[in-house]
């Protein structure tokens, strides 16, 4: 809601300057977004009269105007049409400067040397979009003052209010001005006009008739004829400006004003073109067709409706007039239209429609269902004044039994110092007092029924005010929040913070940040070609993915079914931007259906943790000179699963197809599959231009969560030294090291044995076929310190078991 | 014994007398004072000798091998000495093999850190679904279709009853749901609105919501929460302020401001010259949010707040652009180390 504050100051005394007013109004709710002085980065503007107009060029769409500003007469070029010799102007001479424009240099137009600029009100500020024409000041301004000197215009400051949706109320002067009063003590004055009506009668003119009541609980109407369609005068003019609203002419212009001012919508009809003297307020016919003011036609529902005569549509209600009845120059009687639109069939037509107005605005929000004769009143008292209309006698003003009452509201005392957390006056009789005098402020009616219960009436454009904590806010508004004490409540809970499954989270995130990864966080919504991207067949349960039923871009559809995709789009991003070494991870959620509905109409929502590295260019560098290959890849998941005490882990040769075959494994735990882990395949990988190898690792948290160990119990230090024993055997390429520490870790069970992996080897001393692996052995006693024929002997039974299992070759 | 150790003595005078590298010292020092070495092997030897013997003896051994370490120690220092010229001087200058630290993303940051105070404060952590009913996401909290209030919060739809949730405020009615009062909760997670990307609107953010019902919270208990919260978050120094907002589940509503650090409340661009920056939206719970999660409205009274997480780390750490928090370049997450 935009106003300034010289029209504040007509509806209420207001002593605080315009920053300080903006300030106390947003303590109390209403914030104002923006304050501009009303000619703000203007410079160089003086008041100038047009003395001559002489076409230039070819075209005839430039004018060359001499203007006098007193001191000195100007040429000016000017491309406006509407300018006429005598008309007064701001003109802003070169070397001045206007916002958004800049600086003004005189220039050479067709040949003619322009000696400076007249303006729009856009090109002043005062509009937000380019101005049809130059603005045209009043003939009385001082000739040749500069216009930042001019009294009662230039010392404004308008200011951009916003309007929280449940106040309607405030988007009108008069409601922003109540506030004013409410909190400053200073009175309201509502503009008060005498109407002088003719001797003829509304009803010989029109008849209404609402067909559905509910959709239009109030309707009043009035007529003014034999009135002049015009430019309206410059100080409805300037007033609009101030308000936001562009003039059109001043039928329109007022009721535009009187909108603004009141917050009722009105909309004047051409009387002449209401046919059977008769309007109808209906639901459109299904496919009725309707032309807009703004020239669309626009096909509408029965669930629209629209104020009609007896042959046609002539305007949407509550929201745009039709351009079938709309005011022309030529113009003589109006039919003026203040009504009472329901507000949720007001906001269903105008979102079906896509059609916003400052109408339309007001209507869903709810309006003052009793102040549609008031502003109706208003407009005429307008017209009758700018022009040599003639008011008909008389109202039409029909509305519905139902038409809603404020309803009185208990209010008990006790509970304002309750829920305010304070005691609103020292004594049972200052509080009573205090809370009555802000609520007759605001407006509202007040009963005392017992010492501690009032009842409240709220007055009838509060249409927010429903219950009793309502009536405290308004309270604790104009109390102001800042007087309100801050205390801090006494802890009586005993759950703990987090629980153990959200504990884990943190751990995992720690340990893997600590292996010196970088925790990333990516979309949730993917696009479903990253499954063929990775090569996953249209039956793979991750493209079982949840699709968005109004997704924003093409990029973000469905919901992800695995993190991967966005793990791969952060990686590409990185490499894009030549970063070498590459990191991530993610723990986030994917999002599956549910199937059946066990469980309850949620689809599943799992958590997953997602690391993928990447080592790009030149690795020999000298702090990074580490190759990253899977078994780096998998020293990371080691770790975790070390820090979370996940023992029992077998790794597997895994069969996912984005995975290069030879580099893919899975991970499982007792039998139940809790992670995948592989290298991304070459033609990914060329695919998403990346000049080197990914390795990636997804874990699913809730097959991984019942093998986390929670509690650390210490295990006492070794009492006996251990033996160690290194061994080197060659053996077929496919005998894994995960089988032979198996066979070894079998053989004499009672003691104790660690074994660590230090060289694999395959190449020119080993045979086709055959790899060397060497690792040393650890043996350790809980009762006594082995000896070394002990551990010899042992050694020798290992060498047996392997070469028969195996056909290892002990290498010397 | 004592003819032992004389013995002993001599022999190991005699060879450093005849030693010439580091290497042979090594030797030495292995033959004699090693674990298993010479003088080892001999106070083994102590534990057989009678209890009258054992302390002068055990005196006497460990004398020697102090002695034999400082001889050792002195010709090790000669040999160095002697070879420092030979050996290089290392360019320390050049940097050291570092161990690449990882990040946690700012965002991550700040929920933790919005977790620990609100836990230290009595609150527990609890998640929610981000794929929800409307009916959790907006009419429980008095919000029913065709409010005004849904222009502000364009969702993502699944099915008619189904979308991604548009805020953490669903948690309030689940939480109440599922138990009794008092309640204190923290709930934070991934939020999602169709709003076109630009450098402060990303189709999805995150939320954090906080809940407390009991007997006698009030609107007070509410100031002093969050005052205490900004205090911790934005430092000491900022000021926090509390004005009428309006959200559908609230009432009395509140919106939270703290005092622009750039320009300590002066008014500068970035705070759009109010010298106040927006955090969060707070309030009385509505008594219909309670009444329709089953709460005796009567009995109990509770406050709630939400804020976005983008909001709060963009404020704190002075980020500009919202789509930096989902690009994930590593230039960016580094620096949140
Ligand atoms: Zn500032």
């Amino acid at each position: 809601m935009q106003l300034s504050y010289n029209l504040l100051k007509e509806y209420v005394d207001i002593a605080l300057p315009p920053e300080e007013l903006a300030e106390r109004l947003s303590m109390n709710g209403i914030v104002a977004e923006r304050i501009k002085p009303v000619f703000e980065e203007v410079k160089g503007a003086v008041v100038g009269e047009i003395t001559d107009i002489q076409a230039v060029g070819k075209s005839g769409n430039l004018s060359l105007c001499r203007v006098d500003i007193k001191s000195k007469k100007l040429e000016v070029i000017c491309g406006a049409k509407n300018i006429r010799v005598g008309n007064f102007v701001p003109v802003v001479i070169e070397g001045g400067n206007l916002p958004g424009l800049g600086k003004i240099e005189g220039k050479e137009i067709q040949g003619v040397y322009s000696q400076g600029m007249i303006c729009s009100a856009w090109e002043l500020g005062l509009e937000k979009s380019k101005s049809p024409g130059v603005l045209i000041l009043e003939n009385n301004f001082p000739l040749g003052e500069n216009i930042k000197n001019i009294k009662d215009i230039a010392d404004d400051v308008i200011f951009d209010f916003e309007i929280f949706s449940n106040r309607p109320d405030l988007m009108s002067i008069i409601g922003i001005a109540r506030e004013i009063a409410a909190f400053s003590g200073k009175p309201l004055h509502i503009p008060e006009q005498e109407l002088i009506e003719i001797e003829e009668f509304i009803t010989d003119y029109i008849s209404v008739e609402v067909e559905d009541e509910s959709l239009c609980p109030r309707y009043a109407g009035r007529i003014i004829k034999d009135l002049q369609v015009e430019e309206s005068p410059f100080w409805l003019r300037w007033k609009l400006y101030l308000l936001g609203v562009r003039p059109i002419n001043n039928i329109v212009d007022v009721t535009n004003y009187v909108m603004m001012e009141t917050g009722q919508p009105l909309h004047a009809f051409d009387l002449s073109l209401i046919n059977g003297k008769k309007i109808i307020i209906r639901r459109a016919n299904p496919g009725e067709k309707f032309r807009t003011l703004d020239g669309v036609e626009r096909v509408l529902t029965v669930d629209n409706l629209v104020i009609a005569d007896t042959k046609r549509a002539i305007a949407l209600a509550g929201v745009m007039g039709g351009e079938n009845s709309e005011i022309k120059a030529n113009t003589k009687d109006v039919f003026l239209e203040s009504a009472y639109f329901d507000p949720i069939n007001n906001r269903k037509t105008s979102s079906y429609l896509g059609l916003r107005t400052d109408a339309s605005n007001r209507f869903e929000k709810g309006i003052d269902p009793y102040g549609q004769v008031f502003a109706l009143n208003r407009s005429a008292y307008h017209i009758m004044r700018l022009t040599e209309g003639k008011v008909i006698s008389g109202v039409i003003d029909q509305y519905s039994k139902e038409l809603s009452k404020g309803k009185a509201i208990k209010l008990n005392l006790c509970k304002i110092d309750q829920v305010l957390g304070m005691k609103v006056g020292k004594t049972n009789k200052e509080r009573k007092e205090r809370v009555i005098d802000i609520l007759s402020k605001l407006k509202f009616q007040i009963n005392s029924l017992e010492e501690h219960l009032l009842e409240v009436t709220p007055p009838s454009f509060r249409s927010d005010i429903k219950i009793d904590v309502d009536i405290i806010e308004e309270i604790a508004r104009i109390f102001g929040y800042e007087n309100i004490p801050s205390t801090l409540f006494k802890a009586t809970l005993v759950q703990e913070g987090k629980s153990n499954k959200q504990k884990a989270v943190d751990k995992i995130r720690n340990t893997l940040i600590s292996c010196g990864m970088h925790q990333i966080i990516s979309y949730s919504m993917i696009n479903p070609k990253y499954f063929e991207w990775l090569k996953l067949p249209s039956s793979h349960h991750l493209c079982k993915a949840i699709e968005l039923a109004n997704p924003l871009i093409q990029e973000q559809t469905i919901m992800r079914t695995t993190l991967i995709p966005g793990l791969l789009k952060a990686m590409q991003w990185n490499v894009n931007h030549s970063i070498e070494q590459i990191k991530l991870f993610e723990i986030g959620r994917t999002y599956f259906p549910r199937n059946g509905a066990q469980g309850g109409p949620l689809p599943v929502e799992k958590l997953m943790i997602t690391g993928g590295i990447a080592k790009i260019g030149r690795g020999d560098i000298w702090q990074k000179s580490e190759s990253w290959d899977i078994f780096y890849l998998k020293g990371i998941l080691e770790s975790l699963f070390d820090s979370l005490g996940i023992q029992d882990v077998e790794y597997l040769p895994g069969d996912l197809p984005f995975f290069h075959p030879l580099h893919n494994g899975i991970i499982t735990s007792k039998g139940k599959r809790i992670a995948v882990f592989g290298r991304v395949g070459d033609d990914i990988i060329s695919y998403l231009d990346i000049p080197g190898n990914i390795l990636l690792f997804e874990l699913d948290y809730e097959e991984l969560y019942p093998f986390i160990k929670r509690e650390i119990i210490f295990q006492p230090l070794p009492k006996y030294p251990h033996i160690q024993r290194d061994m080197a055997i060659i053996v077929a390429q496919e005998i894994s090291f995960a089988r032979i520490k198996k066979e070894v870790l079998k053989i004499s069970p009672g003691i104790k044995k660690r074994i660590e992996l230090f060289d694999e080897f395959r190449g020119k001393q080993i045979k086709e076929g055959f790899k060397s692996i060497a690792f040393s052995i650890f043996f350790q006693s809980d009762e006594r310190t082995l000896t070394d024929t002990e551990v010899d002997k042992i050694m020798e039974n290992v060498t047996i078991s392997l070469k028969k299992l195996f056909q290892a070759d002990l290498r010397q | 014994m004592d003819k032992e150790m004389e013995n002993l003595r001599e022999k190991f005078f005699k060879k450093m007398a005849s030693i010439k590298n580091r290497e042979e010292l090594q030797r030495i020092r292995n033959e004699y004072l090693g674990r298993k070495g010479i003088v080892a092997q001999m106070l083994k030897k102590i534990t057989s000798l009678s209890p009258e013997e054992k302390p002068r003896i055990g005196e006497l051994l460990n004398k020697i091998k102090r002695d034999f370490q400082k001889t050792i120690a002195e010709k090790d220092n000669d040999f160095l000495a002697e070879n420092s010229g030979k050996e290089e001087q290392v360019d320390i200058s050049i940097p050291g093999r570092n161990f690449m630290l990882g990040t946690t993303h700012p965002i991550e940051l700040i929920l933790k850190y919005t977790e620990e105070i609100f836990m230290g404060m009595g609150f527990c952590i609890v998640d929610g679904p981000e794929i929800e009913l409307d009916y959790y996401n907006f009419e429980a909290l008095n919000i029913p279709k065709d409010h005004p209030v849904r222009d502000d919060q364009d969702s993502f739809y699944i099915t008619p009853d189904i979308l991604l949730r548009t805020q953490t405020s669903p948690m309030q009615v689940r939480t109440m749901e599922s138990q009794p009062p008092p309640v204190r909760i923290i709930s934070a997670g991934k939020c999602y609105r169709r709003d076109s990307i630009d450098n402060t609107h990303t189709p999805m953010f995150h939320q954090i919501e906080g809940l407390a019902v009991d007997k006698d919270i009030s609107l007070a208990d509410l100031k002093g929460v969050i005052t205490e919260f900004c205090k911790q978050i934005f430092g000491k120094d900022r000021i926090t302020r509390f004005r009428p907002g309006y959200f559908p589940f609230v009432e009395p509503g509140v919106e939270v401001d703290v005092s622009c650090q750039l320009c300590q409340g002066l008014g500068c661009q970035s705070c759009g010259y109010s010298g106040w920056l927006e955090i969060m939206g707070a309030g009385m719970v509505h008594p219909n949010v309670l009444e329709m999660a089953g709460y005796n409205v009567e009995k109990y009274t509770g406050f709630a707040f939400g804020m976005g997480a983008e909001r709060i780390a963009m404020l704190k750490y002075g980020i500009n652009d919202i789509r930096l928090f989902f690009e994930n370049d590593l230039r960016f997450l580094n620096q949140f180390k």
